[in-house]
């Protein structure tokens, strides 16, 4: 073993190169692997607490990502009176209504009531908590998600401006209408932590009043003396979408009946779940060829370890005859080989996964931030784990064909050096 | 006793009509010198390699420390090998990666019988063995193999094959490498450390000019052998 170590450290340079390729390769299908499986698992868990999401008719995968994920935006709006019709329908347990279209330095920002702290639930049935503040308190309030307090260094009582339109790109400020941060969330993992609310009165004012009046001060104030005005069951106009929960989960087939034959509005309804499951579908052929190309490099990886192994016997004739001249068996020479194959791929191994973890280390909070995936830390789950064993598996199987070679070269050369 | 005993030892390589080796008998005692000469081609390496045991022989022909090696499958052989034999070749006996001493024990990593035959630390008897070649072991002895000059490369290699005090040394002309005075210098070492350990030391070499150095000199022609060259 001594020997393997001491002949790999003497070729140093060659065998550092392929334990970099087998390290890089290990790298990228284990961040493939992790990013699939947490962008599942997050998007799974922000779509766990609702039942059906009501909203102007259009692609169901669509309407899933503006409403629970805040990426893209709906069609047009729906009447406000949708929410009341819901709410008396049977089986129908709770209702949320949603205004989208704003964001705050590229965080969408919601409008909605109480109802949705109180209602939603994430990760399989977990209710939202408050680690700081209250709900709204009046229609100037904002509660933010516990990414957003995070990244903006934002506390209780700080005075928020909002954007119109879905990037960060601040195209319109509504300066004009500034909200107070009434309440942080405490931390979710899912799409809510980058959400800015706001009560349906206060989105409502800044859109009507740019609406009717963009440079008339007056007329804004009027608006917001109205807004502030509102009582708790105050109706908007027009909404974007609203959240369904059921209390007897078959009632799901009448509402959307009643959803697709609704005359005022043509609305969809859309089960979180299947939505996903779309979607899904319409990424799993991106991913399947991510996975694919990773795999095979992979492979390339191996198969340039082998090519090392393979290169190096030529030179190494002499070292091997040696080493059976000195007593080693041609099976002592294959083991050499075989050892050698496993030392480098399971450093290759090791450095790929110092590199996968610093890799997380350094993409967590973007990809959290820009979509509340976490990529679930250090720690290798089960299938992970079995994927480097293959691979360490592989490596050592892969130098079977050197180590063949080398054993029919050992046993042709016997103790002659004659090159 | 006998070290090496060859006797009515014929081989024929495979694939090839004619016999190397016909009716080859040699004897060889323990602490006794032979040197083998006779042109290329006359059979001497493939007598090296039956006596080491690389090659395939029929049973009852050679015998290395009363041990049939025609008798021991090849996995067997390779063991053998290690434990009683010392082998130093023309060019190239060490490993370039390796430091001198590293080189010398190299037997003793692949044979315990060696390696127990050493009393005290394996570095110490390394150093021993290098001091007694004329290399100094303090400044010599971490030096990789390759740095060093052939004629102490040579000497290294010697040192190796005495290490762990092998019954039977081969020398396949291990002097042909070497200028005239080192190849003097060289062989003088090796025949006094040979004597030393007791051990049977059989060189083949066509140089005429080491005779002294040897108890006997035996033609290759003398084995009563065939050679292919004829």
């Amino acid at each position: 073993m001594k020997l393997v170590v001491q002949s790999v450290l003497n070729r140093r340079f060659v065998v550092s190169l392929t334990v970099f390729a087998i390290a890089l390769s290990v790298a990228l299908i284990l961040s493939v692997e992790r990013l699939r499986d947490s962008a599942r698992t997050s998007f799974a868990n922000s779509a766990s607490g609702v039942d059906l999401i009501i909203a102007p008719r259009g692609n169901d995968v669509q309407i899933l990502l503006a409403t629970l994920f805040g990426v893209g935006s709906t069609g047009t709006g729906m009447s406000g009176d949708v929410v009341d019709l819901l709410k008396d329908m049977p089986g129908v347990a709770w209702t949320v209504p949603l205004m989208q279209g704003d964001n705050h330095k590229g965080f969408p920002v919601i409008g909605t009531s109480d109802a949705y702290f109180e209602h939603f639930k994430h990760s399989r049935g977990k209710a939202l908590v408050f680690a700081q503040g209250t709900p709204f308190a009046d229609p100037q309030s904002a509660v933010i998600g516990a990414e957003v307090a995070e990244r903006l260094s934002y506390g209780l009582g700080t005075e928020i401006v909002n954007a119109h339109g879905a990037g960060s790109i601040a195209l319109e400020v509504h300066d004009e209408a500034p909200f107070d941060v009434t309440g942080i969330l405490a931390r979710t993992n899912t799409a809510v932590d980058r959400m800015v609310f706001v009560s349906l009165q206060g989105f409502e004012a800044i859109h009507a009043e740019g609406k009717a009046h963009p440079a008339d001060p007056l007329a804004a104030l009027t608006q917001e003396d109205h807004a502030q005005n509102g009582d708790d069951n105050f109706v908007p106009v027009q909404i974007n979408a609203a959240y369904v929960g059921l209390s007897n989960r078959t009632a799901v087939l009448g509402i959307q009946r009643a959803i697709a034959t609704y005359t005022e509005d043509s609305l969809s309804a859309v089960m979180p779940n299947v939505a996903l499951l779309q979607l899904w579908s319409i990424t799993g052929t991106a991913e399947s060829a991510l996975r694919l190309m990773s795999l095979a490099v992979v492979v390339a990886s191996m198969i340039g370890m082998v090519v090392m192994l393979s290169a190096a016997l030529e030179a190494r004739r002499r070292e091997f005859a040696i080493l059976r001249a000195v007593g080693a068996s041609p099976r002592d020479v294959v083991v050499m080989i075989v050892a050698e194959a496993l030392l480098v791929t399971a450093s290759g191994i090791l450095i790929g996964l110092l590199i996968f973890w610093s890799g997380i280390l350094l993409a967590e909070p973007l990809l959290s931030a820009q979509f509340g995936v976490t990529l679930g830390g250090q720690s290798l789950n089960a299938s992970e784990t079995v994927l480097l064993l293959t691979i360490l598996c592989f490596g050592a199987l892969a130098s079977l064909l050197p180590a063949w070679r080398v054993y029919r070269m050992t046993l042709a050369d016997g103790l002659t050096t004659k090159l | 006793m006998s070290q090496i005993s060859v006797s009515d030892f014929s081989f024929v390589w495979p694939g090839s009509s004619a016999a190397v080796l016909q009716n080859a008998s040699l004897n060889v005692e323990a602490g006794e010198r032979v040197m083998l000469r006779g042109p290329s081609g006359s059979g001497k390496s493939t007598l090296l390699a039956a006596i080491s045991g690389v090659i395939d022989i029929p049973k009852r022909a050679v015998t290395v420390a009363g041990q049939d090696i025609g008798a021991l499958p090849a996995s067997k052989r390779d063991r053998f090998r290690a434990d009683h034999m010392g082998l130093i070749f023309q060019v190239f006996n060490l490993v370039p990666w390796l430091s001198a001493v590293d080189n010398i024990l190299l037997p003793c990593r692949f044979s315990k019988c060696r390696r127990d035959r050493i009393a005290g630390p394996l570095d110490n008897e390394a150093h021993r063995l290098m001091a007694a070649f004329g290399l100094k072991p303090d400044t010599l002895g971490a030096f990789q193999a390759s740095t060093l000059s052939v004629g102490q490369q040579q000497r290294v290699a010697a040192a190796r094959a005495l290490i762990g005090a092998p019954e039977v040394i081969l020398a396949d002309e291990p002097t042909s490498a070497l200028d005239p005075d080192t190849k003097d210098s060289f062989m003088q070492l090796l025949s006094q450390q040979a004597q030393d350990s007791g051990a049977a030391l059989l060189m083949v070499s066509h140089d005429e000019g080491l005779d002294r150095h040897f108890d006997r000199v035996v033609e290759m022609s003398a084995l009563s052998g065939v050679g292919a060259y004829q």
